[in-house]
């Protein structure tokens, strides 16, 4: 299975916000939140920062993407 | 903790107002590329020094961190955080290089090798969002890092313990 059909098979009723942090030249950098549960149920809020840098037709060549998550039980 | 701050006094260089105090942490924003490099530079001389108390001076008294899933405010815990990071991560080497930078944010990327107290080796591998204040302090810090296992023939970071040497490749020379 692709990396995203794992993603969202693993990663239930996804919901995702991202953010421009800041941008030079061909590059992008940006940072996330989005929540899910897994199918027992947990719900969890996974932050994430990505730097994007673009080729000339604007497809994403090099994406560094680094999430880590917190139990959203934590917060509460 | 307390932090005295002495009060800010306005000097005019080619035109701008820059305010200095005695906390204030050159290069200033907004940031050129030049000082956006040399501020990545700085913070990474500042973590390979692992000394908590020297670099929580380098952000302002009420800064905001996220790092991992941890949340992180104000100097106090972020000298106990560092305190806790380095006790469990040994020998740490630390790379880091610019992303991108805009006004007062800088976007960088970076990647430390360091072993646990069994011996096993690590090459984490992050990327990080900062946020300045008019002094230079770093204001936020957004971290997200991952931890990949490797065997210690497979370290890439053997400078002394320390700043790393002029002249030693950096990530992208790396291949990282």
């Amino acid at each position: 299975m692709s990396f995203l059909q794992r993603k969202w098979a693993r990663e239930l009723d996804y919901r995702l916000i991202k953010e421009l942090w800041a941008f030079q030249g061909n590059r992008i950098a940006v940072r996330f939140a989005y929540e899910w549960h897994d199918d027992a149920g947990h719900w969890f809020r996974s932050f994430g920062n990505e730097n994007w840098e673009f080729d000339e037709h604007g497809l994403t060549w090099t994406h560094a993407e680094i999430v880590n998550r917190a139990l959203l039980d934590f917060f509460r | 903790m307390t932090l005295k701050q002495a009060p800010a006094i306005p000097s005019h260089t080619g035109g701008a107002v820059i305010m200095q105090t005695a906390e204030a942490r050159p290069p200033l924003p907004p940031f050129t590329l030049e000082t956006a490099i040399q501020k990545v530079r700085a913070a990474e001389d500042g973590w390979n020094s692992r000394h908590p108390g020297q670099v929580s001076l380098a952000y302002s008294a009420q800064s905001r961190w996220r790092n991992r899933s941890e949340f992180v405010v104000g100097r106090e815990q972020i000298v106990s955080f560092l305190q806790r990071k380095w006790a469990r991560e040994l020998d740490y080497r630390l790379i880091k290089e610019l992303w991108a930078f805009q006004d007062n944010r800088i976007a960088v990327r970076f990647a430390y090798e360091w072993h646990d107290d069994a011996g096993n080796w690590y090459r984490s591998f992050g990327n990080e969002n900062w946020e300045f204040d008019a002094h230079g302090l770093m204001t936020v810090r957004h971290a997200c890092i991952n931890d990949l296992p490797i065997r210690e023939e497979d370290r890439k970071y053997h400078w002394p313990l320390g700043r790393r040497p002029d002249g030693h490749p950096g990530l992208t020379d790396l291949g990282f």
